[in-house]
């Protein structure tokens, strides 16, 4: 228990400490002065400065509203187009704004099935096994071919109607643009070399490189400038789009015929095909007219050939269309050979043999096929063959055919007897 | 009680404060001159009277001040301003030197009846350094109106000015303080 004594003792007790001189030591007041001087003049100075709560609060505010702001006015894709893989894979090169200016670029590689959203600046490269397909929201495609590389340049709509603008680094592509009734489309493709403005078709088009572009309209009317040049390539046209050469629209003609190779043993034969309706084909070999034919209203055309005699043609077609513009296919070598090839059989040299299969050896043409039975074989280079022909007890008839490339025969028959 | 000199009693106004906050050194140096003292002394006995401690905490209460200076109050003295910013400084040393782990010096025993003897008086250096060990066992706010009343001789309501308690609180805290440190100095 603390008595009143006790509390006096106490007091007692600090008024001996109150009773004591106590000073700071010599030249603490002097050095407070100039520090606590120096103090105020800081703070007088930051007072300039922008440390007021105020002045925080107020930058604070700023930096919200420039950050919001920015984030509103940063520009985003509103508008793309679907890239949807349909073969081998396919990588994307995408850049997407983050804020204002800033942007962020990713890379994607797709596999069959896979979509992706495509915005203007987007790139994409198909690889050697890769097909896409892109549709754009005015309902146009462009179908990319194996190791084929593009760009999507523009991609918006404006009072006249879509604006798609493409660039096709490499490769194959196939456009169809389709023409809403209310509005006049633009559909650009550029290659390297040149620029593909449409309005409503379909088109095929191959950067081949930087310095040639070969384009085909199937359908529609497709303008292509190379400088200062521009021509229109009209549907069943081509252009083959060389740097530092003079744009030249062709005919565009494909040849439905096929044969296996440059050589037929038939003297005449149907050449059936497509070009432009009226063009007028002409076949020449060794640069004389053989044959003649006019494409109809639907592009298709037959020319009936008969070769002259057996030989070796160099042959040529030259297609002129309605409009004059001339196509002259690089000429090939064709053979019209009816003349069967030899047969010789060197071997067996009896007609009595034993065992149960026998080794035939004989000669023909070279390459020719030659058979016996179900067994075949191709003669060599000199026109040499072999081949096992099993034997039945007693006697067996022999039948060997030849055939050369142009499909004539020889046979040769004859007798072994198994002893 | 009532030890304070006319000199201790001197007061700088609201203007001459106003002036230091504009970093008016002659403000600055009358400031320090009218209390560095009265403050260090208050301190200095709150700090087991190390010397460079106390010039710490009156340096820091002092750069409070001018810090503060906008939100100084011309109806309260200058003194019990500094007064009440250097207490806290008191108990943010002492909160450090806690966690430091640094004990307070050993309290020794002593009699009460030899206080009046020479010898006692003779050995008041060690007398000196119990009574310092004591208060800095005491809670903060215990010490802080002890030595505002006792040693820098402040009346109640002076003390009320610092602490901002009522005059019953104050007078409550002064008894209790005084029991807590009469049993830590083992005093009956």
């Amino acid at each position: 228990m603390v008595t009143d004594k006790t509390e006096k003792t106490l007091e007692r007790l600090l008024s001996l400490l109150a009773a004591e001189p106590v000073h700071p030591r010599p030249g603490f007041q002097a050095r407070l002065i100039a520090t606590l001087t120096q103090a105020a003049i800081s703070r007088k100075r930051a007072w300039l400065l922008p440390a007021r709560g105020w002045v925080w609060a107020a930058l604070t505010l700023a930096i919200l509203f420039t950050l919001v702001g920015g984030w509103l006015a940063t520009p985003r894709p509103a508008i793309t187009a679907t890239l949807e893989v349909k073969e081998g894979q396919v990588i994307v090169q995408q850049t997407r704004p983050v804020f204002l200016t800033l942007t962020r670029s990713s890379e994607k590689t797709l596999t069959k099935g896979q979509t992706v959203k495509l915005a203007p600046g987007d790139r994409v490269r198909t690889d050697a096994n890769g097909q896409a397909v892109i549709t754009y929201p005015s309902g146009s495609l462009t179908e990319m071919q194996p190791d084929t590389d593009l760009s999507l340049l523009e991609l918006q709509k404006d009072p006249s109607g879509w604006v798609i603008r493409l660039k096709v680094w490499l490769g194959k592509t196939l456009h169809r643009v389709r023409r809403a009734l209310e509005s006049f489309p633009t559909f650009e493709t550029e290659t390297p070399l040149i620029i593909a403005g449409v309005r409503g078709t379909v088109f095929f088009l191959h950067a081949i490189s930087e310095d040639h572009t070969y384009l085909a309209t199937d359908e529609g009317l497709v303008r292509v400038q190379m400088g200062d040049q521009a021509v229109d390539v009209p549907a069943g046209y081509e252009v083959d789009a060389i740097a530092g050469q003079p744009l030249r629209v062709r005919p565009r003609v494909t040849i439905r015929t096929a044969w296996e190779a440059n050589i037929t043993n038939l003297s005449s034969f149907t050449l059936e095909g497509n070009a432009p309706p009226g063009t007028v084909l002409v076949l020449l070999a060794n640069g004389k007219e053989i044959a003649k034919g006019q494409a109809d209203e639907q592009g298709h055309f037959t020319i009936q050939i008969t070769f002259p005699a057996e030989g070796t043609y160099s042959l040529e077609l030259k297609a002129v269309g309605p409009d004059g513009l001339v196509e002259v296919a690089p000429p090939i070598s064709f053979t019209y050979d009816a003349t069967p090839p030899s047969l010789e059989i060197l071997e067996p040299m009896t007609t009595k043999v034993t065992g149960a299969s026998v080794t035939l050896r004989g000669r023909t043409e070279p390459g020719a096929i030659v058979q016996v039975g179900s067994q075949k074989t191709e003669a060599d280079a000199q026109g040499l063959f072999s081949i096992e022909v099993p034997l039945n007890p007693g006697t067996n008839e022999i039948t060997v055919t030849a055939t050369d490339a142009a499909g004539n025969t020889v046979t040769s028959k004859f007798y072994l007897v198994r002893k | 009680m009532g030890r304070a000199s006319d000199k201790q009693n001197r007061e700088i106004n609201a203007e001459q404060v106003q002036a230091i906050q504009q970093g008016d050194e002659k403000a600055i140096a009358e400031l320090v001159r009218t209390y560095a003292e009265r403050i260090y002394r208050f301190v200095y006995h709150q700090v087991g009277g190390r010397e460079e401690d106390a010039e710490d905490i009156v340096q820091e209460t002092f750069l409070a001040a001018i810090k503060s200076a906008h939100r100084f109050q011309g109806s309260a003295r200058v003194s019990t301003w500094l007064y009440s910013i250097a207490a806290h400084k008191v108990a943010d040393y002492h909160r450090r030197r806690r966690r430091r782990k640094e004990e307070p010096l050993p309290l020794l025993e002593f009699n009460l009846s030899e206080l009046d003897s020479p010898e006692v008086l003779l050995e008041k250096t060690e007398l000196r350094e119990r009574i310092w060990a004591a208060l800095e066992r005491l809670p903060d706010h215990y010490r802080t109106v002890l030595v505002l009343r006792y040693i820098e001789g402040l009346t109640i309501n002076e003390i009320m000015e610092v602490t901002g308690q009522s005059q019953k609180s104050v007078e409550s805290t002064l008894t209790r303080a005084k029991r807590a440190m009469a049993n830590i100095l083992n005093l009956k």
